[in-house]
């Protein structure tokens, strides 16, 4: 298929540019930036699954990135396991999230589901903030260590920052696999219609389950990640506004597309810091700009760009593919 | 042998009786009609038959396990497959790829293994899409198998709907009016198309309101009006039944 030709030259270039980046960062503050940004990528990549291949409106991706940050970081400050069990830990659990929260919701429809996942992500922020005894409320959790191989620690950001790329590039691989597999088609017959899918045999609110759940194994590795980045994380960053900001991620790259929404997720993580001077204006700017998109660029950026290949194959004469013959 | 039998089938929808205490039994290796003026009931059977609905009362067996009020997977891969009266084509997948989702339900391989690529899935993968490409060129659309479905001409994505449905590997297929929107060109195509489907060796359930295709093609006609069962028998015999008449074309004076 030319679509999934496209999509892996794109993933291509793109790490390829992400790779190339850090070293022509100066700034430590943007340096930091570009990690998180490599981390939202992985998390933006599970969304992709759950939104963009399967179609629910997930609104809860706070949630999940708040558990999977906390599973890491108290598996490795309270419960004294190393960096790699309790990144696999965080995964499996936040996939495990995706059963417990997807079987009784998935039988919800658009914005029904939308709504309740919202909820979800606020319970769950709630929860973070008010059982001190586990979670250490508002103060938080410190000391949460860096990946280590063997002896060496990544303390240096830089090498932190190639590693969570080395995991982004894999896991965008695995869903560019699973797209092109038997399943990324039953995720996508699902989206285009439900019922259709159900009437050939297709357990379409298991199909949801599973693309739940492998949305929350890859969103845990991301949040796991952002823990040991940090070293110190706490309640308040899970926010709703987040859910919003990695849907918005997916809606700039265009629904479907992963490389559209790991562009998003890139843009949407540096665009409000470099947005920041503008002090209390940046909300409004940054929202603006969203909006233009969504409105000029329903299609996002792979909207964008097919329009540009379709407008160049149509000016070299070559003509529509598929005419009405 | 009855493959499909309905025993005292009814559906309210609020006050309104859709389908009334319906007695019906499909034959194995058949082609089966059942027909009625708009609105008399012919879709709602097939939603029930199929879980897309609950019956409010009584029960629909296929081959001899209870289907109503189960849920519609579970049906289709006992073997009862239906098409939609208005189409239901994935909008962002290609001909060929409706095609192998169709025979999703009947593939084996894990997640993981998918994932992992292994043998076994290359394997699976290629036997699909050979299966695929046979039912294509069985319905006559292999030419078309790259293109996006919903690019097809409007008769040819009612060609898809029955090789998507094919792809389950059924023992029945419910046509829910396969023949609308078709040109006569088209319906007559339909015709030899449903005769080589019952010669696969499936029992055909028909819905259709067009005369010339349901008596040209179907060996037992049923007659809904109103939800209730009219008629039923050889298509010569429902011709000729006067109340079948009556409830297509009105009431004459004569007989009134």
């Amino acid at each position: 298929m030319g679509n999934s030709r496209l999509r892996n030259i794109c993933l291509v270039i793109i790490f390829v540019l992400l790779a190339c980046a850090e070293p022509l960062i100066t700034s430590r503050f943007y340096k930091f930036v570009l990690a998180l940004a490599v981390i939202n990528v992985i998390m933006v990549t599970g969304l992709h699954v759950i939104f963009g291949l399967t179609g629910q409106i997930f609104m809860g991706m706070a949630g999940f990135w708040g558990i999977g940050s906390y599973i890491l970081a108290l598996a490795t400050t309270k419960m004294g396991l190393g960096f790699w069990p309790a990144l696999i830990l965080s995964s499996v659990g936040v996939g495990f999230m995706g059963v417990v929260l997807g079987i009784p919701t998935l039988r919800l429809k658009g914005y029904y589901l939308s709504i309740t996942t919202i909820g979800f992500g606020e319970i769950t922020r709630f929860i973070l903030m008010n059982w001190s005894a586990v979670t250490g409320g508002v103060f938080g959790v410190f000391n949460i260590p860096r990946p280590h191989f063997g002896g060496f620690v990544l303390t240096n950001d830089a090498h932190f920052y190639y590693f969570s790329l080395a995991l982004a590039a894999i896991l965008a691989v695995v869903a560019a696999i699973l797209e092109d597999s038997k399943y990324g088609t039953a995720f996508k017959g699902v989206r285009d219609d439900e019922l259709a899918a159900d009437a050939i045999g297709i357990d379409s609110t298991g199909i949801k389950v599973m693309a739940f759940v492998t949305c929350g194994l890859f969103v845990g590795i991301g949040a796991g990640l952002y823990s040991s980045l940090l070293t110190y994380i706490s309640p308040e960053v899970f926010t709703l506004e987040e859910s919003f900001r990695f849907v918005t991620m997916v809606l700039v790259g265009g629904i479907g597309f992963l490389p559209g929404a790991i562009v998003g997720a890139v843009v949407l993580t540096f665009l409000p810091e470099m947005l920041r001077f503008l002090q209390a204006w940046y909300l409004a700017i940054y929202g603006l700009i969203v909006l233009g998109i969504v409105i000029y660029q329903p299609g996002g950026i792979a909207g964008a760009l097919q329009g540009f290949l379709e407008r160049r194959r149509l000016a070299r004469g070559e003509g529509k593919q598929y005419g009405t013959a | 042998m009855a493959l499909l039998s309905a025993r005292q089938v009814t559906k309210y929808f609020g006050g309104l009786c859709a389908v009334d205490n319906l007695d019906l039994t499909v034959n194995e290796g058949e082609i089966f009609a059942l027909i009625g003026p708009n609105g008399s009931g012919k879709t709602t059977f097939t939603n029930l038959a199929t879980g897309m609905m609950a019956p409010t009362s009584g029960h629909i067996e296929f081959q001899g396990t209870f289907v109503s009020g189960q849920r519609p997977h579970i049906i289709t891969q006992m073997g009862l497959v239906r098409t939609f009266q208005n189409l239901r084509i994935f909008s962002s997948l290609t001909v060929l790829e409706h095609v192998t989702l169709g025979h999703f339900c009947r593939t084996t391989t894990r997640v993981w293994s998918n994932v992992l690529r292994t043998r076994q899935v290359k394997e699976e993968e290629e036997k699909v899409r050979a299966r695929a490409e046979e039912i294509l060129a069985f319905v006559g659309l292999l030419d078309r198998k790259d293109w996006p479905a919903r690019s097809l001409p409007y008769g040819q994505q009612r060609l898809l709907e029955i090789a998507r449905a094919l792809a389950t590997d059924p023992r029945m297929i419910m046509l829910d009016e396969p023949a609308a929107g078709m040109t006569m060109q088209e319906s007559s195509d339909l015709i030899h198309l449903i005769r080589s489907i019952r010669d696969r060796g499936i029992t055909v359930f028909l819905i259709d309101h067009k005369m010339r295709l349901v008596m040209n093609v179907s060996e037992r006609i049923a007659v809904l009006n109103f939800g209730r069962k009219i008629a039923e028998g050889t298509p010569k015999e429902i011709q000729e039944n006067p109340d079948v008449i009556e409830a297509y074309l009105g009431k004459g004076r004569r007989t009134a």
